[in-house]
């Protein structure tokens, strides 16, 4: 509708001089032009591209058990829950819930150089059967958001899409992103991109 | 007055087993749906798995600081994937990817220049996690990915990681995976994982 109206608004602009109506059709040249390259930007704003990744695999049932492992710091919990609810109230139609099961998270050592969490899925055809989350317990953690400090409900946020089947996203803002800086919590809330990318998986 | 209540109390109590009954169905029909799903545990079945990673964010200053050695190279070869086992085969038992239980590709790197800290070697093995053993499969997001003959500098760092450092021959792993590798072009571009620079710049920041 804008781009109607810039186009129109471009066309009955009157010619400015009566003289030199070659450079009068030059000048409405370069407005229609101008009026495009500005309908372009419009519609990139109004509707961005997608960003995430989607691995092609799911959960069938449309729900993913999850269980603490001992090795969890018990202080973690609302941090691990804060973030599984973050997913469930994305408006798709897939849900976390803890129970004792097979799908575990762990906290234990990756290396120095290792990172920060892995998620591993295990999958036949397109069925997810198994996650494994693992925090590595060589990297500096906190709950609070602490500067110099990895925060858990961040990571924990980031492993749980993983669950999802979503691989990583190219947006800098995503939850899905994949490097993350001490003292960042931007992954806790999800971004218009994941929410995008879990409903499409489970409309 | 009595009856009444004894009604009330009736459609109450039958209430409340229609709760617990619905419940415990629900409940019941979700463990049953999610162990439909359990892997095989037969090992001949092929095992197919991803692994992704959540990464420290790393500058190109903070790649050279962790890094122990700084190669510019040529991609000589990429060698069969195994197993982290004594023998390369998936272990008997194995019958899912766990936390020490994963495939792993060494790639050999042909040495031009050390950037820093000079090794005597002309070669220099890279692991990734990830590759194709047999019928399994494991695909690794966040790992680099290398072609025969590709010209790259390479961040390198000890390999730390309970799955594959005491496993085959000495080598590195990639500094901060994805992040550690930039591709060479022939007009002096060094192309990373989310950047495209010079190699003059780049060879500044180290």
């Amino acid at each position: 509708m804008i781009a109607l109206r810039v186009l129109k608004a471009c066309s009955i602009l009157p010619p400015r001089r009566l003289v030199g109506g070659n450079k009068n059709m030059k000048h409405r040249k370069k407005m229609l032009i101008g009026a495009l390259l500005i309908t372009i930007s419009l519609v990139s704003i109004i509707s961005p591209a997608s960003a995430y990744t989607y691995n092609g695999r799911y959960w069938h049932s449309g729900f993913a058990q999850v269980d603490k492992d001992s090795s969890i710091p018990s202080s973690w919990s609302n941090s691990l829950t804060q973030a599984m609810s973050a997913w469930n109230n994305a408006g798709a139609n897939f849900f976390f819930y803890q129970i004792g099961c097979e799908n575990k998270l762990y906290y234990t050592s990756l290396g120095s150089s290792g990172p920060l969490a892995t998620t591993t899925e295990t999958y036949s055809g397109t069925s997810m059967t198994k996650c494994i989350v693992r925090f590595n317990s060589d990297k500096s953690w906190s709950t609070t958001g602490a500067s110099g400090y990895f925060d858990v409900q961040s990571a924990a946020t980031h492993e749980f899409g993983h669950w999802l089947s979503l691989g990583h996203s190219s947006n800098t803002e995503a939850t899905m992103y994949s490097t993350m800086s001490t003292g960042e919590t931007k992954k806790r809330s999800l971004h218009s991109d994941d929410i995008a990318g879990i409903c499409y998986i489970y409309p | 007055m009595t009856s009444r209540n004894n009604v009330k109390y009736g459609i109450v109590l039958v209430g409340a087993l229609t709760l617990i009954v619905l419940g415990l169905a629900f409940s019941n029909s979700m463990q049953s749906s999610q162990e439909n799903s359990k892997p095989s545990n037969n090992i001949d079945e092929p095992l197919s798995g991803s692994m992704s990673f959540l990464l420290e964010e790393y500058t190109l200053e903070d790649l050279s600081k962790n890094s122990d050695v700084i190669v510019m190279g040529t991609v000589k070869e990429i060698l069969p994937s195994k197993w982290n086992s004594a023998d390369g085969k998936r272990p008997d038992k194995v019958v899912e990817f766990g936390p020490y239980d994963l495939i792993y590709t060494d790639i050999i790197i042909s040495v031009d220049k050390y950037v820093k800290n000079p090794l005597s070697s002309e070669e220099v093995i890279v692991r990734v996690e990830g590759g194709k053993v047999g019928n399994d499969t494991m695909a690794v997001e966040d790992e680099p990915s290398f072609k025969t003959g590709e010209k790259v500098l390479l961040y390198l760092t000890e390999d730390t990681s309970p799955g594959t450092k005491d496993t085959g021959p000495e080598h590195f792993k990639v500094t901060g995976y994805m992040q550690g590798k930039f591709t060479l072009t022939d007009d002096g571009r060094a192309i990373g994982w989310n950047q495209n620079i010079s190699q003059e710049e780049l060879l500044n920041t180290i």
